[in-house]
């Protein structure tokens, strides 16, 4: 096989390494971002400290179907105007995400209200290219006047009533995977979550990874692949950190829990432990390194026995 | 636990009544071969077969008169050129007039999708623009209800029962495949029963990374099956034969010929390894 040059190179050949500081470049005040993973698992970390420590503002974030305390980080530190989810939670360690309900309370960020099916039905017509996508599930309740953007309609062939669920475009998508090559092909380690209809709604994919790999060790496996040509690719180890990234390390549930207590107090008037955290996590750390030497070498060698919670 | 594992003419007897809707998927890899012609072993008839590229096994159950209707997106022998029996039943009402209801692979894929959800239509940018509408009047059109913009919408399809081909299943019946796959999924989940012929049953499925599993819930049977999908392939077992595929062009273009054909390697073999055998016979 003859390698083929960067001028006569398939343009999804190029190879797409970045950094999260040139990523973080292209961000604007107001944009729809998308953060992928699920739950406690896989979230993009390294890029959401990023977008607290540049202050962008008044950003849309369209959560995974599941978002995390990611989204919650966010809201507490004012970088949120609108959040696509039907839910942000961090399951035993924090039912709901303390800031999201405080800012949901107060009515200080809108919530695009939605079901797992409805926030697929949405990110499905995008990825399809269309502007709405049919959904049936949600006749009958109350969601039609809590999300004023879905809308009733007869469907053309039965005339049965349906919903129209208008298609959610992100700009820009955020992920974190196991293993990607340079040419932004990305394989998660498990299921994958929701990231895969995320990147095919979104405009521009970034990718964070665990590993950087050749690309002969992705074409091994290459049903592996589940992320085909992200936009960018940026290697970020232990970049879900405190989240889990399946098969490398477990969720550090030591940190998550002093960032729900921290945002718990917060929540009830005292930003002051929130904010000495944000220094020491987010603004102080100059790196990826910088911020692993901080959350310590013991606490990750721990967590990277990936055995130890299994039952 | 209940063994979804079934002989192969026992499911094709229990699923598949005259006048079904039946679905066999597989797309140039995994077509089930065996279960196609365990349905015309068993001489079934006025089927309306959907599939998005109905190929030789389709031209098979056509010319020996299983099928009424063909849902579909292409039909042809792949690489070779025309299906014969497909193209005299629809010119000569031979040997039962065959009605057509003509998509484009995107619209059978979004309909299949749409049957699995539950939902009547399913709606996509394709078919406006073309004169397929003009000879097809189930698909239709639909005003986004936001951007007022006209899309095609076609009726959901659900299948009485969907036909596949896998490498594995376990005796539950969760089903695991892996390589290229085509409309399978979409097809199982639409499906009111699904049969899956298997390379093997085994006791526990290996962890075939996001190789598409069918969970048992959804399958009726699972039949296991040694070279099923022949003359297609199966992704780590077997390559596909495209010397048969050029000699079925031969043996379809008159209908003696083929009567002749299927009379011998199908209806006179008790199950596919008898069918199998039969061709070695002649080489």
């Amino acid at each position: 096989m003859p390698n083929p040059t960067a001028s006569d190179a398939p343009p999804s050949r190029r190879p797409v390494l970045s950094t999260v500081e040139r990523e973080l470049d292209t961000l604007k005040d107001g944009m729809t971002v998308a953060l992928g993973g699920f739950n406690t698992a896989s979230h993009p970390m390294a890029v959401v400290r990023g977008i607290v420590r540049r202050g962008l503002r008044n950003l849309r974030v369209v959560g995974s179907a599941i978002a995390g305390l990611d989204l919650d980080l966010l809201i507490g530190a004012g970088a949120v105007r609108e959040v696509v989810t039907s839910s942000v939670t961090a399951e035993v360690l924090a039912a709901t995400g303390p800031f999201f309900r405080h800012a949901l309370e107060r009515q200080q960020i809108n919530l695009w209200e939605c079901d797992e099916g409805i926030f697929y039905a949405a990110l499905r017509a995008a990825g399809q290219g269309l502007p709405f996508a049919p959904w049936k599930a949600g006749i009958g309740t109350s969601i039609l006047q809590l999300n004023p953007d879905l809308k009733i309609f007869p469907c053309p062939i039965t005339g049965q009533d349906l919903i129209a669920v208008p298609a959610i475009v992100p700009d820009v998508f955020f992920a974190h995977v196991e293993r990607a090559d340079r040419y932004g092909l990305g394989q998660h380690t498990g299921s994958g979550y929701g990231d895969r209809a995320l990147h095919r709604a979104s405009r521009r994919t970034v990718l964070t990874t665990e590993a950087l790999v050749s690309n002969e060790e992705i074409r091994r496996n290459p049903m592996m692949t589940s992320i085909a040509y992200a936009d960018a690719v940026i290697r970020v180890p232990w970049g879900a950190h405190p989240f889990a990234s399946p098969g490398c390390y477990r969720v550090d549930e030591a940190f998550i829990r002093q960032y729900v207590d921290v945002a718990n107090r917060a929540r009830k008037g005292d930003r002051s432990a929130f904010d000495a955290w944000l220094q020491r996590y987010v603004h102080g750390p100059k790196s990826q390194a910088d911020y692993l030497g901080t959350v310590g070498f013991d606490a990750r060698h721990d967590l990277q026995d990936v055995t130890e919670k299994e039952s | 636990m209940t063994s979804k594992v079934r002989p192969l003419g026992d499911a094709i007897a229990t699923h598949v009544r005259d006048g079904a809707c039946v679905a066999l998927e597989g797309f140039t890899h995994l077509i089930p071969f065996a279960a196609g012609h365990e349905i015309i072993r068993q001489g079934r008839r006025n089927l309306h077969l959907v599939r998005m590229t109905p190929d030789l096994i389709y031209d098979q159950m056509i010319g020996m008169g299983c099928a009424s209707k063909l849902t579909f997106s292409w039909g042809g022998n792949p690489g070779v050129g025309s299906l014969h029996r497909l193209r005299d039943a629809v010119e000569h009402q031979w040997p039962a007039p065959l009605a057509l209801d003509e998509h484009t692979h995107a619209g059978v894929a979004a309909a299949y999708s749409a049957g699995a959800a539950g939902l009547p239509f399913a709606t996509l940018r394709g078919y406006l623009g073309t004169d397929l509408p003009s000879v097809n009047p189930r698909i239709r059109s639909v005003d986004c209800p936001f951007t007022g913009e006209r899309l095609a919408a076609v009726p959901a399809l659900n299948p009485d029962v969907t036909i596949l081909h896998a490498q594995r299943a376990d005796r539950r019946g969760n089903v695991a495949m892996h390589g290229i796959v085509g409309a399978q999924r979409e097809a199982a989940f639409a499906a009111r029963a699904l049969i899956v012929t298997v390379e093997e049953i085994v006791d526990e499925l290996p962890p075939a990374m996001n190789g598409i599993v069918l969970p048992h819930w959804i399958v009726s049977a699972v039949a296991p099956c040694r070279g099923g999908a022949y003359p297609s392939y199966v992704h780590d077992h077997y390559a596909r034969d495209n010397g048969f595929y050029q000699r079925w062009d031969t043996i379809a273009r008159e209908r003696n010929g083929f009567l002749a054909w299927m009379n011998r390697h199908v209806l006179a073999s008790r199950d596919h390894a008898a069918f199998l055998a039969s061709l070695r016979e002649v080489a």
